[in-house]
């Protein structure tokens, strides 16, 4: 009876999950200028528009390069720090792993706040390199709570007869220890993409005109006017966000089975 | 299943152990010292500087925080965010252990689908998903014309706007987080438990309530405090959603800083809001599932 109650319940509570974003697919298909569910008929008027938008398409490449950068760099700095804690657990890896993951439970209206407040003083405010080094900051966690994950899974030992066969520890970390934890690695990489291709307040209080970030743009539209062009860049944002999951899930079999 | 027995490892007895290797240490100090340094130069220190502005001005002192006990006004800010996020937490704690449970018993292609349905909004944009919200419960949206085609209702209900919005917002936003720990500390309990339990003549209910549910309470609790954590500074969804009439912490601190220019109440109103995050988080920490989350 309960684990009944509980299946009946369960999907509900899946369809409260997945159905508010299955709705966006119709209002994306709107043939009314405003938010709405189709009226007469199926158009495809505001996926058009958002094709010819030059601020839009903008908005999605500064994105996609501040993505690209910011989750690289993120990456290359989380895979080395977990590889510091994985071999040498203890209490400096645990004080580690408490700085690293400190970005995910700061909320991030106070990050936005202290890199603002400094941003302001050193000439960082609304720059390139100020933005990716934010997003950097803000990817680490997931980059690095993979990598460990990961690590998890591989033998200490690994590195430890890559050095006794004479390896130095960059060269026994990146030539042996790298390979064997790719999966991971690319997962994080995605994940701190897809944060950075998400993150809103903090890029909000440190660009402000050079740089407009997509979520920047949808922000500003929900804020304004409920454009149905939003319900079309969402589509287009959702599936590319399912694709990299699935991509992820693909890269995990594929190394179970390997 | 991790406290398997192992065969007692001898040789860990009776070799010595290396008082220092030279390659050690150093290698944590150059692997882990990039990622570290960054975090101290470029978050710890801007953060701790721009919080210093709350005990620095106007005026030097603590005339900030002793404003925080004489102004009804900034109580009800946190009391609000602190009932909302208590309300937030309990539903989308409820809600995790239930798809957690079903996903737990699901047969494996079932619990592939069911992971997706959880896995694919906690990865959509938070943004989006309150866009998705406003679609739906908007004065004219997708459920008030629903309803009133219908004939159930005669004029638009007050779906958005308020807290009702906020929290629904909130719990979408939450239930899958809540969902995931739950599931990893259910499937390390041994299903022959509760076929046990039922071999003894306990009722199914019985069963669960009194075999399955304590051995899987670690990972509720971790699940609520992960959720609270996180739903204390929640922005986006509080301002699309609760559109100025519910304002919370993180959105009465933006508005301290970019319209009203009052950086001493605002990063006053920040500290607080640091000091109960960091609070919840080092109690939540005493909980291995918790912990796990972060890797910690």
């Amino acid at each position: 009876m309960l684990t009944r109650a509980f299946t009946v319940s369960s999907v509900v509570l899946v369809v409260f999950l997945v159905a508010p974003l299955l709705i966006i697919l119709p209002v994306s298909l709107t043939d009314d200028r405003v938010l709405s569910l189709p009226q007469a008929g199926l158009s495809l008027q505001h996926y058009h528009r958002l094709m010819g938008s030059q601020a839009w398409l903008g908005a999605a490449a500064q994105s996609a390069v501040i993505g690209a950068v910011s989750a690289t760099l993120a990456s290359v700095l989380a895979f080395l720090a977990a590889s510091a804690v994985w071999l040498n657990p203890g209490r400096t890896a645990k004080a580690i792993s408490c700085l690293i993951v400190l970005p995910l439970i700061i909320p991030s209206i106070i990050t936005a706040l202290g890199l603002f407040r400094v941003y302001v003083t050193t000439g960082l405010l609304d720059t390139w390199i100020g933005i990716m080094l934010a997003h950097t900051i803000l990817g680490l966690p997931y980059a690095f709570v993979l990598c460990l994950a990961g690590l998890a899974n591989l033998p200490p030992a690994l590195f430890q007869t890559a050095r006794s066969l004479g390896a130095p520890p960059a060269v026994a970390l990146i030539l042996v220890v790298m390979p064997a934890n790719m999966v991971a690695l690319l997962s994080g990489w995605i994940f701190a993409f897809l944060n950075s291709w998400d993150e809103l307040i903090v890029t909000i209080f440190v660009a402000s005109r050079t740089i407009q970030t997509l979520p920047m743009l949808m922000w500003d539209g929900l804020q304004e006017n409920l454009d149905p062009i939003i319900a079309a860049v969402a589509v287009l944002l959702l599936v590319l966000s399912t694709s990299l999951l699935l991509l992820i899930r693909l890269l995990q079999i594929h190394n179970q089975k390997s | 299943m991790s406290h398997a027995a192992k065969p007692l490892d001898m040789g860990a007895f009776m070799m010595k152990r290396p008082r220092f290797r030279l390659w050690r240490s150093p290698s944590t100090l150059v692997f882990a010292g990039p990622a570290a340094f960054l975090l101290l130069a470029a978050f710890v220190f801007p953060i701790a500087l721009v919080l210093s502005i709350s005990v620095r001005e106007p005026t030097p002192g603590i005339d900030n925080y002793a404003q925080l006990l004489n102004s009804p006004a900034l109580q009800t800010i946190f009391l609000r965010t602190f009932r909302i996020a208590a309300i937030t937490t309990i539903l989308a704690a409820a809600g995790g252990y239930i798809v957690a449970f079903t996903m737990n018993l699901a047969t494996s292609r079932k619990q592939a689908v069911l992971l997706a349905c959880v896995l694919i909004p906690l990865w959509s944009s938070v943004l989006i998903r309150a866009f998705a919200w406003v679609t739906l419960l908007r004065g004219n949206g997708v459920v008030n014309q629903a309803l009133m085609s219908l004939d159930f209702i005669s004029a638009p209900l007050p779906l958005m706007r308020n807290e009702f919005g906020t929290i629904v917002g909130m719990v979408h936003v939450m239930l899958p987080i809540a969902t995931l720990p739950i599931f990893a500390v259910m499937r390390t309990i041994d299903p022959r438990l509760m076929l046990a339990a039922r071999s003894l003549g306990a009722r199914e209910a019985r069963a669960i309530l009194s075999v399955f549910l304590p051995l899987s309470l670690p990972g509720l609790a971790a699940a609520a405090m992960l959720v609270f954590v996180s739903v204390l500074g929640f922005y986006i969804t509080p301002a699309v959603l609760g559109g100025g009439s519910t304002v919370m912490v993180a959105e009465y601190i933006e508005v301290q800083i970019s319209e009203t220019l009052r950086w001493g109440l605002g990063t006053m109103m920040a500290t607080v809001l640091l000091a109960s995050a960091l609070c919840m988080f080092a109690l939540g920490a005493l909980l291995p599932a918790f912990r796990q989350q972060y890797r910690l």
